[in-house]
């Protein structure tokens, strides 16, 4: 999560901050579940496949909250978000970023990896690299990229490439805020990998705060 | 404890009561998935004979559901089943069932060990994992792995002659008429290995640092594995393989597998003071994976001998039935989601004396080469369209085939 909310900051303060502008705060609240990972049918051991890793918890970080229909010209942001691959798995393994940001995808498991993306979006096939590398994908396109392993087909990430830096991955809480967001009234939206979108009508002030809230 | 009975435990006590059952009790957890193949071969004949398996069913067939239930129970526990559905299958609409279970006995920084009892996966080289529509960059299984020769498991050849004459009829659903002996019921010959059978057995599976072995224990052999119908003789299969992982990408797999495959109908055609467990199907080989980038290769060689009574040099010493069965194949992605594979695929049969006295030795029966090759898009990463062509032949005068095929294939 630091590395996300790090890159969400470095995008937020690289963007010309409007005279009045104001934050949209809020809470996101899913019903907890373990993101089981189907057990590997043939043995593969731990310079194929790892040692397993323990269920993960899903949770409101599932979720990329992000405000539609901002005006303006944005630049893509210097700082590369990350989706690692450790333990046979993405992690995050939701991930939201600007259009045309460059995601890093480095692996840090003792064995190949080969992520590729053909759903929607940019298509794209790293091809495989070994622990300690890395290969960097550029998203253009906004909507949702589902990112997999070619050689281990249980690893499974989201991408949520969406227009603005305006956007948001709530913390364990289910908190979250986008500051800096121009006065008017807007769209604003909550995507779960396996809810698909919820959105709500917004009116940003031109300073202080909007709260909005979303159930999954 | 007779593998047999630990067979049908498994297959009878837990699949059934697998998915809902295990919903319902406290940390487990059910895997339900599958593939679904539509496949079309253009030809007036279908895809050739040599693809298929032995219930009348193919890679190549039009429909070809696989369903997958996986049990979770707990940490250390879980049951695999599996099921093959095939209408154009000779018995119906389902084929061979697989479940077995695996107990995880321990884990460790550097070492690890399970336990796999059941109808448990191939101990023998590094295929059987890929043998998937969604792992399968082609769509047929390479032939030391499904090939049927003229050799039969109870019916005898009565000399080389006899088996000699029946050359390239093993493929045939309808092969019989050897003078030996044993069975007339009309059957496919024996593979060097058939992955889409597995045996009951166990098999203790693990990691040593970088070493990954296998070992086991099986009812049949890897040329006639045994399931419902039981043990088809007393002696069991010992089986094992080690892989070197030395780097990654690359695996170097060694295999051995030594067991009895005669059927016991057939004492009573064997010579004096043999039995049936005097007889052993005997094979070994070798593995590679490579994989960099965008490449991926595969190549597997097994070595393969069959003891046979009735086989001799003339001499009244008895000569193996051999084999040399090996493949390469290669994997290359041109543009995301879009990729060309390509198989080179075969079988040598090893010589026998003819039979007529002269000295004279032939192939015991006709060798087999096999390209498959193709190209493979992902319509989404669930969905894989392929475009393959296959060209086959023998050794037998003159016997040349290919064909073109596609086939999508929906995982779920």
């Amino acid at each position: 999560m630091a590395t996300r909310d790090l890159a969400l900051v470095i995008a937020l303060v690289s963007i010309p901050l409007p005279l009045t502008a104001g934050t949209i705060t809020g809470t996101v609240l899913t019903k907890p579940t373990a993101r089981q990972k189907a057990p590997p049918r043939y043995y593969l051991g731990p310079y194929r496949a790892g040692r397993g890793a323990s269920a993960a918890e899903g949770g409101p970080q599932d979720v990329v909250v992000f405000v539609e229909g901002v005006k303006g010209t944005f630049a893509a942001p210097a700082r590369r978000p990350q989706l690692v691959q450790r333990d046979e798995r993405f992690n995050p393994p939701v991930l939201g970023v600007q259009a045309g940001s460059t995601v890093e995808f480095p692996n840090e498991d003792d064995f190949y990896h080969n992520v590729f993306s053909v759903v929607s979006g940019d298509r794209f096939d790293l091809g495989r690299y070994a622990k300690g590398k890395s290969a960097r994908q550029t998203l253009t396109k906004p909507g949702v990229v589902v990112v997999r392993c070619e050689i281990h087909s249980g690893m499974k990430a989201y991408i949520l490439v969406v227009p603005n830096p305006y956007f948001a991955i709530p913390g364990a809480d289910g908190a979250f805020s986008i500051p800096n967001v121009p006065a008017g009234t807007y769209t604003v939206k909550a995507w779960h990998p396996d809810h698909g979108y919820q959105e709500q009508s917004l009116t940003v002030p031109a300073s202080g705060s909007a709260s909005v809230s979303f159930a999954f | 404890m007779r593998l047999r009975l630990i067979g049908w435990l498994v297959v009878a006590a837990l699949t059934p009561a697998g998915p809902a059952a295990a919903q319902t009790a406290p940390g487990a957890h059910v895997f339900f998935s599958g593939t679904l193949d539509l496949a079309y071969p253009f030809g007036d004949h279908g895809a050739p004979e040599v693809n298929r398996l032995i219930r009348g069913d193919s890679p190549f067939d039009n429909v070809r559901l696989r369903l997958f239930g996986d049990v979770v129970l707990n940490s250390r526990w879980t049951v695999f089943n599996q099921i093959l559905i095939d209408p154009s299958s000779r018995e119906g609409v389902h084929s061979f069932l697989r479940s077995y279970l695996r107990f995880e006995a321990f884990k460790k920084e550097k070492a690890d060990l399970s336990l796999q009892a059941g109808v448990v996966p191939t101990p023998f080289g590094a295929y059987s994992p890929r043998a998937y529509s969604d792992k399968n960059p082609l769509v047929s299984d390479p032939l030391l792995y499904h090939y049927f020769t003229t050799l039969r498991s109870n019916q005898l050849p009565a000399n080389n002659a006899d088996l000699l004459r029946h050359r390239g009829q093993g493929q045939a659903s309808d092969f019989t008429g050897f003078a030996g002996g044993g069975s007339t019921s009309r059957f496919n010959g024996l593979p060097m290995i058939y992955d889409t059978c597995w045996d009951v057995g166990l098999q203790a599976v693990g990691s040593l640092g970088r070493l990954e072995y296998t070992v086991g224990v099986a009812q049949g052999t890897l040329s006639t594995p045994r399931i419902f119908g039981g043990d088809n003789n007393d002696g069991k299969q010992l089986s094992g393989r080690l892989a070197f992982v030395p780097m990654a990408g690359l695996v170097l797999g060694a295999s051995y597998a030594r067991g009895p495959y005669l059927d016991s109908a057939l004492e009573a055609s064997l010579p004096a003071g043999t039995d049936v467990d005097d007889f052993n199907q005997e094979i070994y080989g070798f593995d590679l994976e490579y994989g960099v980038r965008h490449l991926a290769l595969y190549a597997e060689l097994a070595k393969n001998r069959w003891e046979h009574p009735n086989i001799t040099d003339g001499q009244g010493r008895r000569e193996d039935l051999e084999t040399l069965g090996w493949y390469v194949e290669g994997r290359y992605t041109l543009a995301p989601g879009f990729f060309a594979a390509v198989r080179y695929d075969r079988i040598d049969f090893g010589e026998i004396h003819d039979g007529t006295g002269t000295g004279r030795k032939v192939p015991w029966n006709y060798d087999v080469y096999l390209w498959e090759y193709g190209l493979g898009y992902y319509l989404t990463d669930r969905v894989i369209a392929k475009l393959l062509r296959q060209d086959y032949k023998t050794t037998s005068e003159p016997h040349k085939e290919h064909f073109w095929a596609v086939q999508v294939s929906a995982s779920f």
